[in-house]
Formats: structure tokens, sequence, C-alpha cells
């Protein structure tokens, strides 16, 4: 129902029609009633001049008195409107739950606690029956629409504080037609606005350092050795004095004090390598910090323990050297005529040999023989040349296979739908073969005697992926704040607290809202994945870049006292009043 | 809330519904003339009124479930779909509309932005501009279907069952539609992707150009265009740098992606602009038929090249320059003995060096080189690397892919001349017969054995024969007897005569003297012995000799010249020297040469043309190496392996005019070994410093790593790079570290204008690290919306399956509830006050008509 101006012609024309009946209705005569009275003839005379003008009065009386009802229920039903009175009726209203919302202010609440309060003042100060449109700046609210006063309380206490997208009016909090619009943001991700919105600042300067960089590598020069980049940002108003904790997943523990200027960024790095395998987590420690999500940042050392092995050759030298060398690797070498499953395998590696049953443990075979659990084979094939590989799978990482020669190979002929193909002749004659679901295998076609991969300088980084992915040690990514996209099509994501993180499928992929800053593990049959979770954003860390002056919500706040007004309603309970008094007039005769 | 129910705004005024008792209350009290029926009847009538107005105060909703639909129709209009399909697609919506049951419905037309229109009528008059039009035109060189679905999601009405028709090739070119899956999913939004027809089935364009990543001023690169093409057809391919053609080539495509390689030398260092052009008959596009790319051409390659004999360095000094490599020839004493010596050099060529030649400060210094710099290292064979000047167990052997391993001799010719003059008399003579004895004693059977003793004229003492009967020979050499004088010349003529005659490949003349000879033509003798394969070793005995001659017949004679103080050590000597008379690395024979492994630097060189080569050293390649050439005897020839960060390349022949004589006329040469330097030396990707720009999407990613000479991270920089395009002032821009010695930074591109990037040298930066970054440009490109690909409809099912849509579906299916319900509020407020009005009007009738007084009685 539009609103309508309080003197508007159909208000007019609606109320003048409701009188109309009324003063018709009050056209009509109800019958005197017959008395039987003595010298009735003079009574009646005297009566009849006494009543003419007493009751003129009551039926005038008794005739505004309804037409105002008449007139009231009528308006009230049309909907009018007050010129000048913000929000009468149609009001936006845009929360910004931009990631700096979570900052915390001098009193212990949130930006976003601020601004829920804010926009739950400017509901209650809004007529009963306005149509409220509530839109939030990350899109929580997926399709934005008026609704009642109290319907927007409710969406109101749904939203809460998001991340992973860069926040945005949404569309239609622009386009309705509405009588105000308001933002109540902290200016600092929601610079500008577009023109007709009014911003109710709920920005308040505070103290923050945070973490804005963290990276663990391996230091080129000395591979065994890590080091952990460090960046601490300070975006208060005074040097911050930190302090810096990188704690490993056992018991190591580095700890520095810093001081960073005010304004401006401390770089550390560390050298972790005494740390184990495993996550390893900065922190910071200052005092009057308003924005916790910057304190803490995760990063993954490559794990480090003990692999048993089991190489199953005739005679294999090299190939048992470079597994040797491996450093994580405990290798055993028995021939394949001794060769039974042993309790203690991690791994075996097959080399021009395949069991007649698959071995419970995954397995490396390196031109295996024809075997029913194997896909079958086909004709050997002379000189394929290497076309295509698989970069981007974790079996193939950091190689380059451009120079890989092979003499001879036996491709698999079929291909199961969980088997990946990582290396391609030209043809698509798959020459390096992975079992992807299930038991994990990994199946060279070619003999490492016929080709030189085992001359390649990453050989031995082939064999080192090779054994991280066949024992399905948990892949590692690092992801920010929010949406965090994996590529299984089934998983359960636990969090940094433990708990069960919600997903939902999308594109072949899975999705969780990563909301909090750490190590979340993906489990999917026969794999998981880690990813470290952390914000490392100086454009979030920096909580005090607003484009908004701080208190001018007390101004707005103020502005909006004068809007509480719902003229159906004084409407509807001015009729209702005036139907008590009409009542009470009639039966006590005062009107007819 | 899904099915019916009212809800109230508020409760308060429904405690206005209290009064009603008081309101009967005073209709029973009436003074009115109104018979009881009748003021009942009027009572009830103001009761309801009241009442009305009490619940219409409390703001009550009613709430139902809808089968009313909210249908948007989000219509791709960007370049990629063809104009036939949106026309059919506005015609095929008004006829859905058509039979639409209830509902609404909304039109999307999007390409880079959406617009929000109310009939296919409205899509017709948009403005739909190719590139940057007007500001409220669409935009078709981008497909933005995120921001589309987006639109098209809060163009739907949030009461109503709701359906998003898409219509497009499903080929977003910006945004990522995965990110408003999410608020599709939750707001029960289901998609029904309907596929759209490719623009043109027979555009063809070029996707790209593919260079290496180290480009080197005259290195012969392959470069790769892209070329696109949905049908097999015909095409011309250029590649052209400025105005100069680099080449053409007419191609048959093959549907899909294609590679079409040009060989080609980039000359000169510095930024190199390479445009591609495609031209086919069926095309159709012609803003997507050239790509462009500039490549930084790094200076050429700086090897020092290490000779052993200086004289014979322009063979192959001459063929690396001819490849475009800058060589310094260097001789073995003046090779750096410190790696920061060699640092300047991408690789080091050590040719024919004698081992003992090199010393352990250099050898050190080139281990480092290659091991800790990742510098190449190319070890060439010679006759001077063998023997006793060979490599066996040095550091530099260390380095290398093989080990020196003598071989032992199966036919070996040796005969001894002792000078039995008068001066050799009683212990000399003595011990030079122990000595022959020695020797002879060394011997296996099959080698054949010889002994001259000489005064002023010749005898054979021992005549050549088989070894297999000592005894006779070393009663012969007993015989033996001093007389005379020092005649060293016809001994050696006899010696010549009796190998001359001799079948085995090794030939070997140990001659002893302790005395003056007479003068003679000793160079010309010894050259005949050398050109039948006769090596003549000299041991000069006491202070008496002519020490110059022996050394110089030993020189001449290519073997090796003693000096015996006493009389003693000549046996040591001979036992010396007949070994490795007996066990030498050195095989001189002719070579054909077998190709063991093709690689990329083997590329284009026909080694089936190849000519033999005349000798190698004997090497064993060690088990982790490659081995690219060998012999036709299977003995390694050319073999390579991985040094710490360095390459390292052997090659047992020589590189010069003695065993490769007849390669230095084989155009196959100069190829050869310009890709083998290339292959090993040191590339930029394994230097201290890593300048990348890389673009993404709209922005490009400047990234640089910085390494310290030791392989530490640098982290003691802020390195600023400055970024131009065409009529703008360059721009400075800060990286922002990272990441242990990682910087990086974002940029925005324009659509239309190319942007160069380079390293200052500000920030730490020292200013030789800035000028090897060189300049990254990226140029502008086609809009993606011209790339023709195939309608992406695995991207249209992942969408419809996650929202519960199906991929073409008909109006039919789009328009079922499927069990979906929407959900209507209506406010009652309205109706109940008109109820209220209506129930006062009535009363009011009632109290005053006639008719009423009538009927009630009053």
């Amino acid at each position: 129902m539009n609103a309508l101006a309080l003197l508007s012609p159909a208000v007019i024309g609606v109320v003048l029609g409701a009188v109309l009946l009324v003063f018709l209705l009050y056209l009509l005569r109800p019958p005197a009633r017959r008395l039987l009275i003595p010298s009735g003839l003079i009574w009646d005379r005297v009566l009849r001049a006494s009543r003419r003008n007493d009751d003129r009065l009551r039926w005038l009386l008794s005739f505004l008195l309804a037409a105002l009802i008449a007139a009231c229920i009528a308006a009230a039903i049309v909907g009018p409107s007050v010129p000048g009175a913000v929000g009468t009726n149609r009001v936006v209203i845009v929360l910004d739950n931009s990631p700096t919302m979570a900052t915390r202010t001098a009193d212990g609440s949130t930006r976003f606690d601020r601004a829920r309060h804010l926009a739950a003042e400017l509901l209650d100060a809004a007529a009963p029956g306005a149509q409220v449109l509530l839109a939030d700046s990350m899109r929580q609210i997926a399709i934005p629409a008026f609704e009642t006063r109290d319907a927007a309380l409710v969406t109101l206490n749904r939203l809460e504080v998001a991340f992973g997208q860069f926040p945005v009016i949404p569309a239609p909090a622009i386009a309705a037609v509405a009588d105000a619009r308001y933002v109540i943001t902290d200016g600092v991700q929601l610079r500008s606005l577009p023109s007709g919105m009014t911003a109710m600042s709920v920005f308040e300067a505070v103290e923050n350092v945070g973490i804005t960089a963290f990276d663990v590598r391996a230091v080129p020069g000395a591979p065994h050795r890590y080091q952990a980049f460090v960046e601490i940002s300070n975006a208060g108003f005074a040097p911050k004095a930190v302090a810096l904790t990188l704690a490993g997943i056992g018991a190591q523990r580095i700890e520095r004090i810093l001081t960073v200027p005010a304004g401006s960024a401390s770089r550390e790095l560390v050298d972790i390598s005494a740390f184990d395998g495993g996550p390893v987590r900065a922190s910071l420690l200052a005092t009057g910090d308003g924005f916790s999500l910057d304190d803490a940042a995760y990063g993954f050392l490559p794990m480090r323990r003990s692999v048993r092995v089991v190489l199953v050759t005739l005679s294999n030298p090299f190939l048992q050297k470079s597994l040797a060398a491996q450093p994580r690797v405990r290798l055993t070498v028995t021939p394949p005529h001794r060769y039974t499953e042993q309790g203690d395998a991690d791994l075996y590696v097959f080399d021009r040999y395949a069991p007649r049953a698959a071995p419970s443990v995954p397995a490396l075979l390196v031109r295996p023989g024809r075997v029913a659990w194997l896909p079958d084979l086909g004709a050997e094939i002379v000189h394929p040349q290497v076309a295509s590989w698989d970069g981007s799978h974790p079996l193939l990482e950091n190689m380059s296979l451009r120079d890989l020669y092979i003499e001879k190979a036996v491709p698999a002929r079929a291909q199961a739908d969980s088997l990946h193909t990582l290396v391609a002749s030209r043809g698509g004659t798959p020459l390096v073969l992975a079992e992807q679901s299930g038991r994990r295998w990994v199946s060279l076609a070619f003999a490492l005697e016929d080709s030189n991969f085992a001359l390649h300088a990453g050989f031995p980084v082939f064999l080192n992926n090779a054994i991280n992915w066949m024992l399905s040690e948990p892949a590692v990514r690092n992801a920010g704040l929010g949406e965090v996209d994996l590529p299984q099509s089934t998983a359960r994501v636990i969090g940094a607290d433990g708990v069960e993180v919600g997903t939902v499928r999308i594109a072949g992929g899975l999705r969780f809202h990563a909301t909090q800053p750490g190590i979340y593990t993906a489990v999917a049959p026969g794999e998981r994945t880690r990813v470290a979770v952390s914000l490392l954003d100086p454009q979030l860390t920096a909580v005090n870049r607003s484009a908004l002056p701080e208190a001018s919500a007390a101004l707005e706040r103020q502005a909006m006292r004068g809007w509480s007004f719902d003229p159906w309603t004084f409407l509807l309970l001015a009729a209702l009043l005036l139907l008590a008094i009409e009542w009470l007039t009639y039966n006590r005769r005062l009107t007819v | 809330m899904t099915g019916n129910s009212i809800t109230f705004g508020a409760l308060w005024p429904l405690l206005f519904t209290l009064a009603l008792p008081l309101i009967w209350w005073i209709g029973t009290q009436t003074r009115a003339n109104l018979a009881r029926r009748h003021i009942s009847a009027v009572t009830a009538l103001r009761c309801a009124a009241v009442l009305l107005v009490a619940v219409a105060l409390a703001r009550p909703a009613w709430h139902t479930g809808s089968g009313e639909l909210s249908v948007v129709y989000a219509l791709d209009v960007s370049g990629s779909v063809s104009g036939g399909f949106v026309a059919e697609a506005l015609d095929w919506i008004d006829r859905a509309q058509a039979q639409m049951p209830r509902g609404s419905s909304r039109i999307v037309a999007f390409a880079d932005r959406p617009v929000v229109v109310d009939d296919s009528a409205q899509v017709r008059a948009l403005e739909i501009a190719t590139g940057p039009g007007p500001a409220a035109a669409i935009n078709r060189d981008a497909s933005n279907l995120e921001r589309a679905l987006d639109q098209a999601l809060l163009a739907l009405d949030r009461e109503r069952i709701k359906r998003i028709v898409l219509l497009t090739d499903g080929n977003q070119t910006a945004g990522d539609v995965r990110q408003v899956l999410p608020r599709l999913q939750a707001a029960g939004a289901r998609v029904y992707p309907v596929v759209a027809r490719m623009r043109d089935s027979g555009d063809v364009w070029v996707d790209g150009i593919q260079l290496p990543d180290d480009v080197r001023d005259g290195e012969p690169i392959e470069v790769f265009v892209q070329v696109f093409s949905p049908t097999e057809t015909r095409a011309s391919v250029r590649l052209s740098r400025g105005n100069q053609r680099l080449g053409a080539r007419n191609v048959v495509l093959a549907p899909g992606m294609n590679q079409v390689g040009f060989e080609v030398r980039l000359r000169g260092t510095g930024m190199a602009t390479l445009t591609a052009e495609v031209e086919a008959p069926a095309d159709t596009v012609a803003e997507n038929n050239r790509a462009t790319l500039t490549a930084w051409i790094g200076p050429r390659p700086r090897v020092l090249y290490v000779e052993g004999q200086q004289g014979s360095a322009r063979y192959l000094r001459e063929a690396l320059e001819a490849e475009a490599i800058e060589v310094t020839v260097m001789a073995v004493s003046a090779m750096p003995s410190a790696a920061d010596g060699l640092r300047p050099y991408d690789a080091v060529i050590l040719s024919d060096a004698p081992a003992k030649a090199l010393q352990e400060a250099q050898m050190r210094a080139l281990q480092s080189y290659v091991r800790d710099a990742g510098g190449g290292f190319l070890f060439a064979g010679g006759e001077n690397t063998f023997g006793e000047e060979g490599y066996a167990g040095s550091r530099v052997e260390s380095m290398l892919p093989v080990e020196f391993k003598a071989q032992e001799r199966r036919d070996l010719a040796l005969v001894i001349a002792i000078d039995r003059s008068y001066s050799m008399r009683g212990r000399k003579l003595e011990y030079a017969k122990e000595a022959a004895r020695a020797a002879l004693d060394l011997l296996e059977e099959q080698h054949r054995f010889g002994v001259v003793a000489f005064d002023s004229r010749p005898h054979i003492a021992v005549p050549m024969q088989d070894v297999g009967s000592k005894r006779r020979a070393v009663d012969q050499i007993g015989r033996i007897q001093a007389s005379g004088q020092t005649n060293i010349f016809p001994a050696l003529g006899v010696v010549h005569d009796l190998l001359e005659k001799e079948t085995a490949r090794t030939k070997h003349v140990i001659l002893l003297s302790d005395g003056e000879t007479q003068p003679a033509d000793f160079p010309g003798l010894i050259g005949r012995m050398r050109a039948n394969g006769i090596v003549v070793s000299a041991v000069t005995l006491g202070e008496g000799a002519d020490l110059d001659l022996m050394k110089r017949i030993a020189d001449l004679g290519g073997g090796r010249h003693y000096v015996a103080t006493t009389a003693e050590s000549i046996p040591q000597i001979f036992v010396e020297e007949t070994q490795k008379a007996m066990r030498d690395n050195m095989v001189e024979e002719p070579i054909r040469v077998v190709v063991r492994r093709p690689m990329a630097a083997l590329q284009g060189v026909d080694f089936g043309a190849a000519p033999t080569l005349r000798g190698h050293v004997a090497t064993e390649a060690r088990d982790t190496a490659e081995i690219v050439l060998a012999t036709s005897a299977g003995a390694p020839l050319l073999v390579r392996w991985q040094y710490g960060l360095g390459k390292t390349v052997m090659f047992s022949s020589d590189v010069k005019n003695r065993w490769a004589v007849e390669w230095l006329q084989w155009p196959g040469y100069g190829k050869l070994w310009a890709q083998m330097v290339r292959e090993t030396m040191r590339r930029d990707s394994s230097e201290a410093l890593d300048f990348r720009v890389v673009r993404d999407g709209e922005e490009a990613e400047i990234t640089l790593g910085m390494l310290a000479a030791d392989g530490s991270f640098r982290t003691d920089v802020s390195p600023r790079a400055q970024v131009s395009r065409a009529g703008q002032p360059p721009v400075d821009i800060l990286l922002r570290q990272t990441g242990p010695g990682v910087y990086s930074a974002r940029v925005a591109l324009n659509t239309d204008t190319a942007a160069s990037f380079s390293l200052l040298a500000q920030g730490g930066v020292p200013t030789q690290a800035a000028a090897r970054a060189g300049v990254r440009v990226v140029h502008a490109r086609f809009a993606d919306e011209y790339r023709a690909l195939p309608p992406n409809v695995a991207l249209l099912a992942a969408i419809a399956e996650e929202t519960g849509g199906r991929v073409g579906a008909d109006t039919e299916a789009v328009f079922a509830a499927q069990g979906d319900r929407g959900q209507r509020s209506h406010p009652l407020w309205p109706w109940l006050a008109a109820a209220a009005l209506l129930a006062f009007l009535l009363d009011i009738f009632l109290r005053r008509a006639p008719f009423a007084w009538r009927r009630f009685g009053s």
C-alpha cells in the first residue's frame, strides 16, 4: 500500500465520501415513539416547540461525531502520510558488516554491536506500520525486501560480521523507493556512499597492531632450514610494544618483543628450522588492541615423521639409493619371490613387479606386470614422447618433465574414473597413472632403466611427492577469512576449535566459511587437506582509516527522533475513542 | 513459515477489546427510544466496530503459502553469443511469458554489467556497445555471470516461488559466478540455464604468444603462437617484430588450440615486442586476430673458455660467437682462482687442460661456481686430459658426471731402447737391464716386446716378439754389454723400423740414455714415428746426458720425460712408464657418434651426417648421470648431470682440431656446442633476483623474489617498481614484502593501453640487479569475449545442480512448483478498518432508518 499525503485528493475524496454517507444516513428521520398522555394536543404542541431546537443541536452533534468517526476510519484505510515526516512508511537501513566492524571500541562492544544497536533504535523509532528494507554490506541477506519493522528486527538479529568479499551497498537498497535511507558503517571499507543515503557512523578510533604478512619457506641456499617472515603493522596513534610469539606443534616457541612505530610496520625473519613439521602459529600480544582477528596467523611446515618403505625388486641399486636418500624413509629391500605383505610397512615400491593381491597400504609401481587389481595393460610402445603432464597435481609439484625420455613403455589400456593420468604421451596414452580414491597407488608405465626419469634432477622430488601424496600427508593451503573453496566434492571440515564447520557444495567442490583464523582440516575419504586461515590484510588492519568522522551517530540519532509518526494508527485510535464517545452520548440521549 | 498463519504487529491494541462489555452494558442501559431487540442489534454492531478497529490497530498480517512465481530471465547479450541467439531468446521469453501461470517476471540483460527491465521490448531498446561506450550502455566486451545472477536474485520477489532462467554460453570473463551460488541457495532460487549458441562457428583467433622464460640476444628460440580454431581450416600465421617479419607459416589448424612454432633469433638487448597475426578464410571477427607480447631480451650468454692449447681455441670460439655467445678465451693459468671471478660468466668451458696446470684454488673456485652459484660447466677432453695429466681423483672429476677410468690395453707393442755406451757400464747398465726385465714382467701374453741396445750403432737385443715366453727375452737382456759411444738417432731409426711393422694400436718406446749424442734430424724421425702412432718416452740418466734433447724427444714423441738421478731409480721409472703405457685412458681411433638420449640441446643436430671423431678419453659414467652421446662401442661420449645448483657436461673427445678435426667443418658443430652451452649455462631462474609481472584479470601482479649471494632471503630492501603507460607520467609503486625474500604489489590495468614495469635501483636494489631485471610489458589485449569458446556447459550444469535447476529446461519445468512455495503476507488492518467503518455505518443506519424501527418494533 503506497503512502498518500495527508491532504492528497485521494484522501480528501475518500474522507468526504464517508462523511457524505454519514450525512445521508443522518438525513433519515427515525419515527417518533407514540406516548399516550392527557391533553395531548396541548402538550404535543409544547413538546414539539421545545424539542425542535434541542433536536437540531443533538442531530448536529451526533452527525459531527459520526462523520468524524467515518472520516478517521476512511482516512486510515487509504494510508495517508505526512509530507516531510522522515521514514513515515518506507525506510532503507543498510548495515555494514564488513570485517573492520568487528573492531572493539572503548566500552568493550564492537562497532558492529553498535551498528546493530543503532539499527534497532531506528526500527524502534520507526512508525509501527513502517516498511523497512534491511540490507547488509556483505550480502548475508540474499534478497533484501521491504518488511515490517518486527520482521526487520528478526533479520537484524541474524546478521553478523562477515568476511571474504568486498562490502557493497546492495542494489535494492539504492533502487528501492523509500522515504529515507541509512547506512550504518565505520566508513573504513565502505568509504563512499551513493547519493541520497545518510551515513550513520559507528567509527571510534582504537589502538590496533596486527599481523599483515606471514609466510614460512625453506631457505633456497640451505633447503633443510626454514624461515618465517612476519610483518606487524601498527594502525594506532602511538608506538606500540608487541610480544610476538611463533609456536610450533611441539614445544617449540620463539618469542620476541618489538616496538612498532605508529602508522608503520616491523618485519621479522625468524629461523624456525628447529620446529617440528606441522602448523606454525604466529601470534602477537599488545595492550589495548582493538581488533583481534589480525593478532594470529598460521602457516605450515612440511611433516617430518619417518616412513617405512619396502622396495620389492630383483635389483635396482639406483632406486634403492634414491629411496634411501629420502630424509624420512626407512627402507627395506626384498626380492619379489620373498614378498609377503609386512604389517609395519607404510608404503611399497614395486619395481618391475606387481603382487597378485593389492597391498593394504599405498604402492608405487614401476613398470608393473599384468595383475587383476591394476588396469589392464596395452601393447608395448617404443619411444613415446611426453606430450603433457599435470603440473598442478601434488605428485608433480615443482617438477618439469620437458626432457623426459622413454625408450619403451607398457601403458595401461583402460581407465576407471578414479584414475588420474599424470603424464601422457601424444594421443593421451597414460605414462604415469595415479589411483585417487581408496587405497592410493601410482604406476609408471616404464621401467627406470628404460628412461632417463631417474636421472632427472626432479626424480627425488617426485619420490618425495609420491610418498607424501600416497600416505595422504595433508595437502596444505593458505586462505583468508571468509569463503574457502576446496576441490573435494565431499568432505567434513573441522574448525580450529575441533567443531565441524558447515559446508555447501559449489560447482563440484566444497565451500566453507572461516570466521576465525586457525588451521581448518578437510577430511575426505583417503585424504586430508589442511587450510591455514589468516587475515593478513593491511587494509583491514588499518581499522582507523575511516572516511567518516567520529560521533556523527549521535547527530543522526537526534535527527531520527522526529520521524516516529504513523497517521493511520492515530486515525484509528481517534476513531476508537470517538466510537466510544458517540456510543455513550447516544445511549444517554445526548445525541440522536 | 510455509503454511497459513496470522501474526500481529502489536498486541497492546487488543486491550481495547476489554471495553466491549462496557459498551454492551451502556447499550443495555440506553435511554434511546429503541426496542430491546433494536438496541441489541445496534450494540452488537458497535461492539463489532470497536473490536475491528482494535484488532486493526494490532496490525494483523495474514501469511499464506503462494504458488505464484517470480521469474527473472537473465539474458547474456555479450559479444560471445550470437546476435541471432539474443533475438531468439527474446522471442522465447515472450512465448514463455504467455504460458506463465500467476506471477511476475523481469528480464536482466547482462554483459559486463546487468540491467533490469520489465519486458523484451525494453531489452531490444537497450544501448549495447562494443568496448567502453556511453555510461548507460552495456559493454559487450565482458560476461559477468556473477553480477548477472546477483542482480537477477535481487530482482526476484522474495515472497514468491523464485526462478531464474539464465540464457548464456556460460563463458564468464569477469567475476566468479561461484560467489553468488550460496546466496542463490539461501534464497531458494532455482537457476535454469539455457545454453546459448556460439557467436560464429568459423572464427579463428590468436590466443597468445609463448616465449621461453629467459631469452638472450641472438639466441635461437622457438616462439609458439597459440591459435584457436573451432574447425579444421587453413590459415596463415605471421610473426613480426615491429616492421620486421620474423616468419610466416601456412598451416592447417586442427579444431581447438593449435601451437604454431617459429624458430627465431631476437637480436639486441632490451624490450622486443612481437606481434602474431592470423588469417583464415572463414574468419569473421577481426578484433581477435592479433596478439602482442613484449619480451625482455637479456644480454648474450658469457662463456669463459679455458683452453689447454691456446692455438686451438679459435675453432670453438668462432663457432660459439657465430651462435651469439660471447666467449672469453683464457689460458689455464689465467683462470680465476676465486668463485667471484667466475660469476660474471654464465658457463665455463674447460678444454684439454692438463690437470696439473690447474691449481687447487682454481678447481675449488670452479666447484663453488657450479655447485653454489648454479654456473654451467662443460668439460671437453683431449690429449692433455688423460694419463698422468688426467683428472682421476681430482676435485674437477668429482664435479663431472663421469669417472676417469683407465683401460688396460689389449694390444701394446713396447720397445725399450737402452744406451749401452761405455759410460753405462757397471751399475747403470745392470739397473737398466733390471728395469727392462721389470717392464717385461709387467706385460701380458698378448703384448709384444723388443729391446734395442745402442752405442754408436743400434743392436737388436730382443727382437720383437710376443711376450708369451719371457725367459728367452730375459736371457737376451742379460747379454747386453757396455761398449762404444752414444748415438741415439740410428737406434730410434731401428726402433721405428721395428714398430712400424707392428699392428698393435699402441706402440710405445722407452728410451734410456746417459750421454750426449750426435746431432741429427730428430724432429723428422720422431715426426714419422708419431705419424705411425708411436709414442716415445725418454729417461735421462745422470748429469752427463743431453737433458734438453731427451726432453725434446719426449715432447716430440708425445710421451713423458723422466730424469733418473741415480741408477737405482731406473727400474721404478720403467715400471711406472710401462704401467702407463699399458693402462691408458686415451683411445685414439675413429669414433662414430650414437645418440643415446635425445634432449633439447640435440634438437636440429643431424648426427647421421656427423663425421667421425678421432679419439676420446675413456671414462665411466656415474650412476646418476645421463649419457646423451656414446661411441659406437658404447663408451660414454657426452654425459651430463646436475651438480648442486648447476649443471655439468663432460665431452670425452675434444672440441678442436685433433680428435674433432672433421667436426670443425660439420654444420652441426657450432649448433651442437651452442645448444649445449645454452642448456648448461646458468639461467635467470636460478639467480638471486626474480622479477615477474603477471596479468590477473584487470590487474597486474608484480612479484619480486630476492636472495642474497649465499641463498638466504633478502629482507633488507624496499624495492619499488615503475609503471609507465602511454600518455601518462610514470608511477612508482612500493613493493610490499609478503614473505621471506618476496615482495609484491598489484596494479590496475587499463583495457586499452599497454603498461610497462621496471624495477628501480632504489631501496637497496643494486643498479645491476635492476638493470638485469629488465622491463616487463603487459599489453592491452582483445576482450575475452572475442574468444569464441564453446559454451561452458559444465559450469552451467554445476550452477543448475547447485541451485536445484536444470540445464536446457523447457518452460513447463521452469514454471513447475516442484514443491516450492512462496510466502505472501497480507496486512489485514485496512480490511478490518473497512469492516469497522461498514459496521459503524450500519449501526447508524439501524438507529436512523424507519424501516429498522418498524422491523425491530421500536
